[in-house]
């Protein structure tokens, strides 16, 4: 080790500032404010500005022209047929939902990689072919046709002789009902899965060693702490059952007054070059669609820990 | 490459984490930055290598100005407590990854690269693991990639920042042998932090010791053990009992005892006497008489706390092998061997 | 678990077999007639060609936007990332009426790129930029935690060794994001197949030119051709599972070579 005798080469006084520089593990400042602008210009261009589209057409004709577009006989029996089928098939998909979630995260037995496989199917299956595969299943020269038409006379220990038919599927609400559960099945399956999954069995197990139930396990340990990502879960479900497309459109035989859904209405409308209708029935379908973003990240926000790791911020 | 630091300052918020520190790193020299956590030894580290920028101060590299240096212009190699390895590239590709980034007249051929990777391989004694990946090696492993591929880019000065810190014991030990033989193999001037003060004493030519953002003192092993130049220096490296004394005209009176004044001694009020526990021998003739209290038997060693007479403070003394056991209660004279005495810090 | 097992049976699994008994009806033969007729061969073309180039944009847009939205800081941010999830939220119909009102020749953006010669409604670059709209979420979203996890030491060590900025992204930190971003472009993909609702406005929908598989079999099922409509369906679906097969195969080799 030798010892060197350092000549300074320039006095340093005490304090001098040294010219600040950027952190090493970023980019220079000039770089970074292209990347920001270039995201948040494409951002507006690609997702805001369709938004913005809607509602401004949307009223292009006047508040007047618009309030008659969304009050006009056949626009609210598609809002209540919207509304019918989100209201049934919400609260099915959130029980099976939760048992499907309930079931894969807390136990392990084998084939659950498929379970959760097919869990997720439906999203990777294109609306068309769900549609499609509720025709060839009840539509006519359907599978279970026959159910339909003439129903299948049973023989039951204790009814007796009884009839089991199902009622008009195709071309009509069942049907419809029916394509929208399979299309928003994964999402609070999905929801739940990861945050059960996270929480562990450990409070049911003490639950169950101080003598609950198992319904009561379930309702006093379980569910409180699922609510907020069930609540989300619910909220996504919502979002979709209202907005479907693809499914009900193959399934419905768009049948309006009876069978359109509401936009299966503004597919109509737009149809008939009646743009300005059809956007004002689109506005309401936005804006559920903004309600709906905002109670999302509101929940993010108040509630992200409670929420599986995927929506924390 | 000497590396000489002046009047460095760095301030996190208002957290001053480097509160002008200068140093000397002579070439060749196996430093180690000891200090409790929040001292600035890491700070000081990533400063070197150009992860921190300072605010003030000044950082020389062989008399050149390293201050505003680049990092990668500063051929500064630095191994993570966390080893930092890429967990894409197999170890080979960690290895060259510093010579594989280099461009234009700088850049080596393929059969350079990996005469030196095999080279390197060798030298961390990992040889036929190059196609390993990280995630399939070992803590003790991964930290030699690190090495080696910090080594790789024949570094100006290694850096090392808590080298063994995620690694059990004994790797720890074998890893710090073999950190030794390597720097002594390729004379190259290392830098280490460490908190853990048996390994900085064990390992390095020299000591510097932070705390607080500052530099305590900066000395070879031995010196930093024999001759503390701070209470915090005597209390950090090993142990040291802290007993109250008093100037009282010309004579210090010393936890009961009364020592001649000298102009040696520090001029406040109130002062403190710092000894270490082996550094108080048991003394028909001592200064302090005392009660043990507890005794403490671990193999050879005896280890005794007892109550000094003259003031309410409890001392531990560790006796050499071979000395006679002790009795709790039992009343002894204690003498000081070797002391430090030091102004008293908040009065 | 019966309860799953029954309800998961009734509305996934008896469906989807449905699909294939009925197919088999034809006979091998048969399905092949149809598969290679030039309108459905066109149709399939123009799924996954638009599906795979809106995918691909994606996973670059996609990722672009992750990294200034986990890696900046500026005015709005939360506003911003809230409206990255609008394509999931909105329904496609909406979408694509929206979509076919701005990029039509007297549309807001249309009025300034048709005279430019760049047409984009009712021709394949619609339905690429529609399916651009749907697909960007599932990039962002999945790329956005592996980034805001990736570890700043690695860029660190990275740059000690020598490597500019430029050199640390591509040699460390994309690499890492190299799986996330298989399977953004992967989810983005299959979404972008199956579309519907946001593409058939913008498409123009003429035979063998801008007609996507999912419209042919909704016009194959309005003729009453059950068989016809079953066996495009059935390409759709062992395309896609071959795709994804393929994606699924490169994250298990990453994953074998040890990134998480």
């Amino acid at each position: 080790m030798n010892e060197q005798v350092l000549e300074l080469p320039v006095q340093v006084e005490q304090g001098e500032k040294v010219r600040a520089r950027q952190q090493v593990t970023s980019e220079p400042r000039g770089v970074q404010v292209l990347l920001v602008l270039g995201a948040l210009g494409f951002l507006l261009s690609f997702l805001l500005l369709p938004l913005l589209l809607v509602f401004v057409e949307a009223l292009r004709g006047g508040v007047h022209a618009f309030w008659v577009a969304i009050s006009e006989p056949d626009a609210l029996s598609a809002v209540k047929l919207t509304l019918l089928v989100t209201a049934i098939v919400v609260p099915l998909n959130l029980v099976f939902g939760v048992a499907a979630a309930w079931v894969v995260s807390k136990h392990s037995f084998p084939g659950k990689r498929w379970l959760v496989t097919l869990i997720d199917l439906p999203f990777s299956v294109s609306p068309v072919v769900a549609g499609l595969v509720f025709i060839l299943l009840f539509g006519r020269d359907g599978w279970l046709w026959p159910l339909i038409e003439d129903g299948l006379r049973l023989h039951l220990p204790v009814l007796g002789d009884t009839l089991l038919q199902l009622p008009r599927i195709v071309f009509a609400i069942p049907g419809i009902v029916l394509a929208t559960v399979f299309v928003t099945f994964p999402f609070i399956a999905r929801e739940l899965m990861p945050l059960m999954e996270q929480q562990g069995s450990d409070e049911e197990l003490a639950a169950l060693t101080l003598g609950a139930n198992a319904w009561q396990m379930f309702w006093k340990v379980t569910l409180p702490n699922i609510r907020w990502g069930l609540l989300y879960g619910v909220l996504l479900c919502s979002a979709r059952a209202m907005g479907e497309f693809g499914a009900v459109s193959v399934v419905s035989g768009h049948i309006r007054g009876r069978t359109n859904t509401l936009p299966l209405h503004v597919e109509i409308l737009y149809n008939e070059y009646a743009y300005s209708a059809a956007f004002a029935c689109a506005s309401l379908l936005a804006g559920t669609a903004l309600l709906t973003l905002v109670l999302k990240s509101f929940l993010e926000w108040r509630h992200g820990q409670s929420l599986s790791a995927a929506h924390r911020h | 490459m000497n590396i000489r630091i002046q009047h460095l300052g760095k301030r996190f918020g208002a957290f001053p984490a480097l509160d002008g520190v200068s140093l000397d790193i002579r070439s060749g020299e196996l430093l180690a930055l000891l200090g409790p956590s929040g001292s600035g030894k890491t700070t000081l580290l990533r400063a070197i290598a150009g992860l921190e920028q300072p605010e003030q101060g000044q950082l020389l590299f062989d008399g050149e100005d390293a201050t505003n240096l680049s990092v990668q212009a500063r051929r500064a190699g630095f191994v993570f407590q966390h080893y930092a390895l890429f967990k894409h590239l197999d170890v080979r590709g960690n290895i060259a990854f510093g010579l594989e980034v280099r461009r234009g007249a700088e850049r080596w051929p393929k059969a350079r690269i990996n005469a030196r990777v095999e080279e390197l391989l060798s030298l961390v004694q990992l040889e036929g693991l190059g196609g390993r990946y990280p995630a399939q090696l070992s803590g003790g492993q991964r930290q030699r990639v690190a090495l080696a591929r910090a080594l790789a880019i024949e570094p100006r000065v290694l850096l090392l920042d808590e080298p063994f810190g995620a690694l059990d014991a004994q790797v720890r030990r074998d890893l710090r042998r073999w950190l030794r033989e390597i720097h002594d193999r390729t004379g190259l001037t290392t830098v280490f932090v460490t908190h853990d003060q048996e390994e900085a004493l064990e390992l390095a030519d020299r000591v510097a010791i932070l705390n607080r953002g500052r530099i305590e003192q900066v000395g070879t092993p031995g010196e930093v053990y024999d001759r503390p130049a701070s209470p915090f220096v005597y209390g950090f490296v090993g142990e040291a009992n802290r007993l109250p004394a008093r100037l009282q005209g010309p004579v210090l009176e010393v936890a009961g005892a009364r020592w001649p004044r000298t102009a040696a001694l520090p001029d406040a009020e109130a002062l403190e006497v710092f000894v270490r526990p082996e550094d108080l021998v048991v003394d028909a003739e001592g200064d302090w008489p005392a009660t043990v209290g507890s005794v403490q038997r671990s193999g050879p060693r005896q280890r005794l706390r007892a109550q000094l007479q003259g003031s309410a403070a409890d001392v531990e003394v560790e006796l050499p092998p071979g000395s006679p056991a002790y009795a709790s209660g039992q009343a002894i004279r204690l003498a000081a061997r070797r002391y430090g005495v030091f102004a008293a810090e908040g009065g | 678990m019966g309860v799953t097992l029954f309800w998961l049976g009734l509305i996934v699994l008896i469906p989807l077999a449905g699909v294939f008994l009925k197919a088999s009806g034809l006979g091998l033969a048969g399905i092949w007639q149809i598969w290679t007729e030039p309108r459905v061969l066109a149709a399939l073309r123009l799924s996954f060609g638009t599906a795979f180039a809106a995918a691909a944009f994606n996973t670059v847009m996609g990722t672009w936007v992750a990294w200034v939205f986990v890696r900046y800081s500026f005015p709005g941010r939360r506003v911003f990332d809230a409206m990255i999830d609008l394509p999931f939220a909105l329904p496609t119909a909406v979408a694509g009426i929206a979509l076919t009102a701005l990029y039509g020749g007297q549309g807001w953006v249309g009025q300034w790129l048709e005279p430019l010669g760049l047409k984009v409604a009712y021709t394949p670059l619609g339905i690429v930029v529609a399916l651009v709209f749907v697909g960007l979420p599932f990039v962002v979203r999945i790329v956005q935690p592996v980034l805001a996890e990736a570890e700043r030491e690695l860029e660190e060590a990275s740059a000690t060794l020598g490597a500019s900025r430029l050199q640390t992204i591509t040699r460390v930190v994309v690499p890492t994001l190299w799986p996330a971003m298989l399977t953004g472009f992967a989810l983005a993909f299959a979404r972008g197949v199956g579309e519907y609702g946001s593409v058939i406005f913008i498409a123009g929908n003429l035979p063998n030119r801008t007609e996507i598989a999912p419209l042919l079999i909704t016009i194959r099922l309005e003729e009453f051709d059950y068989a016809g409509a079953t066996a495009i369906a059935g390409a759709m679906l062992l395309l896609s599972f071959a795709v994804l097969l393929l994606v699924n195969s490169l994250q298990a080799w990453l994953q074998r070579r040890g990134t998480r």
